[in-house]
């Protein structure tokens, strides 16, 4: 499950980001890979728009390297339904998961809702924190609805504002997710 | 209950009315910051009691005035818990009043003794003369103690402490906060905004300091309309994080504390703050408990709790009610672990 056991052996972490198309999945792990990151994306067939012309098919996949010995590998999962079938193969072992909202859409929070029931049994809640984007052009709904809601589903996670455009909101989401690793072995 | 309109604080642990509509907004005659008068001098303490028996409470009223006057006291009965600098509650009463009321716990002659804290004290029953005397005499010193250290924090203590007295009363009345240098800042708790005419750096960086507080009119809410507007959780988080770096006027509330909600991005943008939500949403925790554990001083614990209850977001543990995480599975042997997320942190640069 939580892939804690290896870093015990020393190794690789393992961090998710999932969400819609357009989240921002791709731009979040650009934001804090180091060097250039591999992406597979594609000129959008339908839907383009001003600000999202491209679209990815298969995963993003960017790393940071921690030391010799530990890389940190971030995998972004493909946002189209038709690839769903990746989602548990690129969540497998995961030390924790970013799930990416877009607060323009007609009912995000639903749509987050559907990531966590996918990944619920790969990843545990502790270790998933929610990004909302484009909260500054769609205020509603607001952090406390989205708080209200997921807990009334059952769902007690982070759910932060963020544009993960501005690396600090990328490392922020991180921060968080560190930190609560780091309370579990208080 | 009815959050009394002259004051700026409130009980919530009463059931609140409302019934209040905004169809017609009157103009509450303005009233002095909430601090106790000054008479020649001395400093006259409303005392009164919140969720004691009947007797206890008419028994406390002759106390009081009984030694008013007398021992070096002047103190007064206050029939409403919200105007009250002293009050008297069950033993094991979880916090609920904001930092500017001191509390004091009445227990069993055999109870074993509370820890001491700045926001409370303790008395063993039968209530008599003399152990209220005693117990009002350390209250007006604290006081007195809490004067000197407030003029240290200055204006800006004084502010955060109006606004989160007024969130935790669940004010839901259009505020207008009358400052120095003939500003103003309009608290339209309905919509969470505040609404002024500083720009957002001089909100947040504000040295000014409050000289009145009163209901806006339909006036004050026109003119304000206009102007910039803030949302109030977020200047709640970024005044708390100033405050935090000053070590006067923090008043370490007893118990402990839980999270019921991660806070907003605005309040996690400080080191250490994500490590310290992580802990609160996991356990509760009194305040020296949090910050062994986080790293954090003292003064950035309360602050971040003051900011947290009067949001909504924190309650004493016992109103937190069942654990609203998932169980946490304590790690063997952590210091590896903490050795890569250490690593982890400096190479991304996290806080």
């Amino acid at each position: 499950m939580v892939n804690d056991d290896l870093l015990a052996r020393g190794g690789e972490l393992k961090i998710l980001f999932t969400g819609v198309m357009g989240a921002g999945k791709t731009t979040a792990i650009r934001a804090i890979s180091d060097g250039g990151t591999l992406s597979t994306e594609v000129p959008l067939s339908e839907g383009a728009t001003e600000s999202k012309r491209l679209t990815t098919v298969g995963l993003d996949y960017g790393e940071c390297r921690l030391d010799d010995a530990v890389t940190l590998r971030l995998y972004g999962t493909p946002g189209q339904d038709r690839f769903r079938f990746m989602w548990d193969i690129l969540a497998a072992g995961a030390f924790g998961l970013v799930i990416l909202a877009d607060n323009s859409r007609d009912d995000p929070i639903a749509e987050v809702e559907v990531f966590l029931a996918a990944f619920a049994h790969l990843v545990p809640k502790r270790r998933t924190v929610i990004g909302v984007g484009r909260v500054d052009t769609r205020p509603q709904p607001d952090i406390e609805t989205w708080c209200a809601r997921l807990a009334a589903s059952g769902h007690h996670v982070p759910v932060l504002e963020v544009d993960v455009r501005e690396s600090m909101d990328v490392r922020l989401l991180l921060s968080v997710l560190v930190s609560m690793a780091e309370a579990e072995h208080v | 209950m009815e959050v009394n309109p002259g004051s700026a604080r409130g009980v919530p642990s009463q059931p609140i009315a409302m019934n209040e509509q905004r169809d017609a907004l009157t103009t509450i005659a303005s009233h002095p910051v909430a601090s106790p008068p000054a008479e020649a001098g001395r400093t006259v303490l409303r005392v009164g009691t919140c969720d004691l028996e009947a007797k206890d409470g008419i028994l406390l009223q002759s106390l009081v005035r009984l030694l008013s006057g007398h021992e070096g006291l002047c103190v007064q009965h206050c029939d409403s818990p919200s105007d009250c600098d002293v009050l008297f509650v069950p033993a094991s009463w979880p916090r609920r009043v904001g930092n500017h009321c001191l509390t004091v716990q009445l227990l069993e002659p055999n109870a074993p003794d509370l820890p001491s804290s700045d926001a409370g004290l303790f008395m063993r029953r039968p209530m008599r003369a003399s152990n209220t005397a005693s117990v009002l005499q350390a209250a007006t010193a604290q006081f007195a103690r809490r004067r000197r250290g407030g003029a240290a924090a200055g204006a800006l203590a004084t502010l955060f402490e109006t606004m989160t007295g007024l969130l935790m009363a669940r004010e839901r009345r259009f505020t207008v906060l009358e400052l120095s240098e003939g500003r103003t800042l309009g608290l339209d708790f309905a919509h969470g905004l505040v609404r002024t005419d500083l720009d957002a750096d001089g909100l947040c960086q504000i040295t000014l300091s409050l000289m009145s507080t009163r209901r806006g009119d339909a006036g004050d809410m026109q003119t304000m309309a206009t102007w910039p507007a803030m949302r109030m959780r977020d200047l709640v988080w970024r005044w708390s994080q100033r405050l935090a770096l000053q070590a006067d006027g923090v008043i370490v509330p007893r118990g402990r504390y839980r999270l019921l909600r991660w806070p907003d991005a605005s309040a996690l943008s400080l080191p250490g703050v994500p490590r310290l939500s992580a802990l609160l949403t996991q356990q509760p925790m009194s305040v020296q408990e949090a910050a062994g554990t986080s790293g954090l001083s003292v003064p950035s614990v309360v602050r971040f709790l003051d900011a947290a209850l009067a949001l909504g977001i924190a309650a004493p543990d016992a109103d937190a009610g069942p654990a609203t995480v998932d169980p946490v599975e304590r790690r063997p042997d952590p210091g590896v672990a903490r050795g890569l997320l250490r690593r982890l942190r400096e190479q991304l640069k996290l806080w």
